[in-house]
């Protein structure tokens, strides 16, 4: 089975705030997410809507930093620092980790690790 | 130890060391400026501790607080500094209803065979609700 593991073209598209994009370019079609505070999201329309919203809540996207980075084989791993304000005028703070299986260079499952309490 | 992974092997002799309940085993591999982090509060055992004694203390108030049931190491990623490690744990605390069952992911930072920075991410909200039970 092929990986490809193309993590770093994916954190080029996020570094510039093109997440849409990065999800139509890098996410297969039974994509599963899954995080903390939302459980896991099956299939990329469902994704699509899912961070459609979140990048319609977004008012200013202040700081995309990748800390750490490790790819084994068909996975990657980064542990990365967001800042931004919501459409509220709230200031957001997140650390956090995100490991992707990769499959003929699509992300096919990816799971979130962050302090959702 | 493996030549071409010296940074997963160092964290599966952690994870061997932890899981045979061998605490010294652990705190031989550390760093004695070790930053060890659990990030979150609310739980006795969140935050960050800094120094080999400070690393005791968090396995002491493991010790007393938290029951774990399984413990289970899933993957080891070697990067250039260090490791990733996924993990799934089982288990409840001492004297509180309810349980928890979550995954992790650990990463530590590793300089000259030994352990720097060890940082804990997992589900917080889990062990949050299963403390106040």
């Amino acid at each position: 089975m092929s990986s490809n593991v193309r993590i770093e073209e994916l954190l080029a598209f996020l570094a510039e705030g093109r997440i849409m994009d990065a999800m139509r370019e890098f996410y297969a079609d039974d994509v599963v997410m899954e995080e903390p505070a939302y459980g896991a999201t099956v299939g990329l329309a469902a994704n699509l809507d899912r961070e459609e919203a979140f990048v319609a809540s977004v008012a200013d996207f202040k700081n995309f930093e990748v800390k750490k980075l490790g790819v084994g084989d068909g996975v990657s791993l980064y542990e990365n620092v967001m800042d931004w304000t919501n459409t509220d005028g709230q200031d957001i703070h997140v650390e956090q980790v995100v490991v992707a299986q990769w499959k003929d260079g699509k992300i096919i499952h990816e799971r979130f690790y962050y302090n959702a309490a | 130890m493996d030549d071409q992974k010296p940074h997963a092997a160092i964290a599966r002799e952690l994870y061997d060391a932890f899981l045979a309940g061998n605490v010294d085993g652990i705190f031989e591999l550390l760093h004695a400026d070790i930053e060890w982090e659990l990030v979150g509060s609310d739980v006795p055992h969140f935050g960050c501790f800094r120094g080999v004694d400070e690393v005791k203390r968090f396995f002491s108030i493991i010790g007393e607080i938290n029951r774990v049931e399984s413990f289970e190491v899933l993957s080891i990623t070697e990067t250039e500094k260090g490791a990733f490690a996924e993990c799934r744990e089982r288990g409840h605390f001492e004297g509180h209803p309810l349980g928890f069952e979550l995954r992790s992911c650990q990463i530590m930072e590793i300089e000259d065979q030994k352990i720097t920075h060890f940082r804990i991410y997992q589900d917080t909200a889990k062990m949050v609700d299963a403390w106040r039970s």
